[in-house]
């Protein structure tokens, strides 16, 4: 009785708080997505970071969820052109730029194509030389052409699976995901981690980013509805976007 | 004659066919009639490239001396390909139609019907009315072909990446 009263009371904790998160969520957006419309790079979010790595002295870690194809293509864009401003930096005595990033990589299995080009982008063409990164594998939750009532169950499988390998894992302060399905299990974990800092009263936190792909010009793919309350920024690359959600910011084409 | 002129001004000797990472056999069976090479001879075009991915229907080897046909399987990259191409005719894939379009090609797509949702679509139509590509159907291709006009096609703005570094940077900001 006893005990069945105490589940019943966490259990509810857990959910008040997992919806509490959910909340901030989504005014951390509205204010996000208000604030700004994003036609050109602003420099001095750029510089700021800069400035708070050399103050903080803290290694940031970004979460890179790869997909396959199309969706590898669009991270690896974005990652060459984020690596490409930390090297273009100027003042390079505002901090040592090794103390910057480390970069994980989450790939589907059996995706050694997007590894290599991860890693391409580190050893060859020079642009994330300076961060250091690691490789993290997780089964697929949808192959292409799967049926919708079959990616069901490989979705949880993967869900189960990546939570058992990303439970243990250090928090990555930034996580980023284009919208390969391997992403929403990733995202879910993280959210669900963050719900237990909050509960904790820790600080160490993730923010989610989520862009879609180039592809989506008016609706939403299916892990992006699935994950429109749960990220932090939710980034769309057509404008039309903006009309139907409320909660994207547009930020123009990436590839 | 009219026509005519527009080609002389803009030749098409090279047409490169790709279906991406996946399969499109009905792309690769419209490409193997009769009345497509016919068109697309009728245009002057010499050469064929064709990258016909996992697909059931094979691309046919050769059609006479003055029709060139090359096919692969897939590439590491294909990027040459789009560069050598004069017309590109692709799957409505992102990657495939972005690339060629950034390779500054006359880009004719052709939608598959068959993949989730039918997103392919939207891409596509989005590129047609802002007037980059042009849109076929695996029908309508040969049709598409016949009456072929480029002069209203624009190039595509280039990409910026740079509003989604900046958020990221502000997000690794903001978790101090």
């Amino acid at each position: 009785m006893m005990i069945g009263l105490l589940v019943l009371l966490s259990a509810f904790l857990l959910v008040w708080s997992a919806y509490k998160e959910q909340a901030r969520i989504t005014t951390y957006r509205r204010n996000m997505s208000k604030s700004a419309n994003w036609t050109c790079w602003y420099k001095q979010d750029f510089e700021r970071f800069i400035q708070s790595c050399a103050v903080n002295k803290r290694r940031r870690s970004l979460m890179v969820v790869l997909g396959s194809g199309g969706h590898t293509a669009e991270m690896i864009q974005i990652l060459r052109a984020f690596g490409q401003t930390m090297l273009s930096n100027e003042d390079k005595s505002l901090c040592s730029l090794e103390n910057t990033c480390q970069v994980v990589y989450i790939v589907a299995s059996s995706d050694n194509h997007s590894i290599a080009k991860a890693r391409c982008l580190h050893d060859r063409d020079g642009a994330l030389s300076l961060f250091s990164y690691q490789t993290l594998c997780i089964p697929r939750s949808r192959y292409v052409g799967q049926s919708y009532f079959s990616s069901l169950f490989t979705t949880i499988y993967s869900f189960m699976v990546s939570c058992w390998k990303l439970l243990w894992c250090d928090t990555p302060d930034v996580l980023i995901c284009n919208g390969p399905g391997t992403c929403v299990p990733v995202v879910f974990i993280m959210f669900i981690r963050n719900v237990f800092y909050n509960l904790a009263r820790r600080k160490s936190r993730t923010r989610t980013v989520f862009i879609e792909s180039v592809a989506r010009v008016r609706s939403l793919s299916l892990s992006g509805r699935i994950l429109y309350p749960f990220v932090h920024r939710f980034l769309v690359q057509w404008p039309d976007m903006m009309e139907k959600y409320p909660l994207v910011e547009y930020v123009g084409r990436c590839l | 004659m009219n026509q005519n002129e527009k080609l002389n001004s803009q030749p098409l000797r090279k047409v490169f066919v790709t279906v991406g990472s996946t399969s499109f056999d009905e792309l690769i069976a419209a490409i193997n009639k009769q009345s497509f090479l016919a068109a697309i001879q009728s245009l002057g075009v010499e050469e064929i490239k064709v990258q016909y991915g996992n697909g059931k229907v094979l691309p046919r080897t050769s059609h006479n001396e003055k029709l060139k046909l090359e096919s692969f399987q897939y590439k590491s990259s294909i990027i040459e390909d789009f560069n050598w191409a004069d017309l590109v005719i692709s799957h409505g894939g992102a990657g495939s139609v972005l690339e060629s379009l950034r390779a500054k090609k006359k880009l004719i797509i052709v939608v598959n019907k068959e993949l989730m949702e039918n997103h392919q679509l939207e891409l596509a139509e989005a590129l047609t009315r802002n007037g980059y590509a042009l849109l076929a159907s695996t029908e309508s291709l040969v049709e598409a072909i016949k009456n072929l006009d480029f002069q209203k096609l624009k190039p595509l703005p280039e990409p910026n990446v740079f509003p989604v570094v900046t958020v990221l940077h502000q997000e690794l900001n903001n978790c101090s």
